[in-house]
């Protein structure tokens, strides 16, 4: 016995595009095809190259591939003499002179300190200040006046 | 039965493959968009899984051995593909299968291709709330009018099976509809 619902069938209702079925078959075969047809999407790019671009370069393009081909040689032994000399070059006129400097600023001072020791109770005032610049007299003077200040407090 | 071995090796040879493709997508593209149709609701994503189905049915159908009829193999490729298209795009929202349905359904409202009126809009939210597999054999009995013997080998179900479910399906409906 048939209800109600299958006595007064209600249909779906869905419908299609026109002429959908008529279509599917060729959009199938596009679509398996890996191709695609669009009517918004331009078929070309719109770049154009200059008439005979292709003809007239291709000689060109040859060349220039074939030099680029060709693998640079570095000689190793040039290059170590090159390496060499800007390392001895560097040495010299870069690095000695500091070296020398420091070492024999470091002697001047060692001899001075030691004249000093040696000969602090034959030396005047004025001797001292001959051995001292600028900035070794406004140290001293500021000791002076820190040690003043102490005393008095 | 001997035309369908024939055309089932025309579809696997190479020199006639072609030509028996074209021949099978004509016979069967109907039936098979409003078997999809009834399934994913709405027109574009159909398109989609209709072209998908095709495409599917041609890549195996070297593999294809004939254990069951072609349409039934056919079907079951449409079916299984009209699921995981719902599957896969509730999963790509973030949400159930069944929300995924509903949304189709309110779609249905703005959709050019849909000229249902209030009480068939009403039928696919009653269809919508069935369990899946009701939801599958009332589509397919109701709406296409298919054999249960067809159906059966389409869904893997028994006969018995299937009419118990259509006959629950159906009394769902029918009070969901007289009583919204």
């Amino acid at each position: 016995m048939k209800t109600e619902l299958e006595n007064n069938k209600i249909t779906t209702g869905f419908t299609t595009p026109t002429s959908y079925f008529d279509t599917f078959s060729d959009r199938l075969l596009e679509k398996m095809n890996g191709e695609v047809t669009s009517s918004v999407i331009p078929k070309s790019s719109g770049f154009v190259v200059p008439s005979s671009y292709f003809e007239s370069n291709q000689e060109k393009i040859l060349v220039t591939v074939k030099q680029k081909q060709q693998p640079k040689v570095i000689h190793l032994k040039t290059m170590l003499y090159k390496v060499g000399s800007i390392a001895a070059i560097l040495i010299l006129t870069v690095v000695s002179p500091i070296l020398y400097n420091s070492i024999e600023v470091q002697k001047n001072e060692v001899a001075e300190m030691n004249y000093l020791e040696l000969h602090s109770d034959d030396l005047d005032i004025y001797e001292v200040g001959s051995l001292l610049d600028n900035t070794d007299l406004s140290e001293l003077e500021n000791e002076l006046i820190y040690n003043d200040l102490n005393t008095i407090n | 039965m001997q035309e369908e071995k024939q055309f089932i090796e025309a579809l696997k040879n190479e020199k006639t493959q072609n030509e028996a493709f074209q021949q099978l997508v004509q016979e069967y593209q109907k039936p098979l968009y409003y078997h999809i149709r009834s399934i994913v609701l709405n027109h574009d994503d159909t398109d989609d899984v209709l072209q998908n189905t095709f495409i599917k049915v041609f890549s195996n159908i070297s593999k294809f051995k004939g254990e069951s009829k072609l349409y039934s193999w056919m079907y079951r490729i449409a079916t299984n593909e009209s699921l995981t298209f719902i599957e896969q795009r509730a999963k790509k929202q973030g949400i159930s299968n069944e929300e995924i349905q509903q949304k189709a359904i309110m779609n249905l409202q703005s959709d050019v291709y849909f000229e249902g009126d209030e009480i068939q809009l009403k039928l696919q939210k009653a269809i919508a709330l069935l369990p899946e597999k009701q939801q599958l054999v009332f589509k397919m009995k109701y709406f296409q009018e298919m054999k249960y013997e067809n159906i059966s080998e389409i869904l893997d179900i028994s006969v018995g099976g299937l009419k118990a479910n259509y006959h629950h399906a159906v009394k769902k409906i029918e009070e969901y509809l007289k009583s919204n």
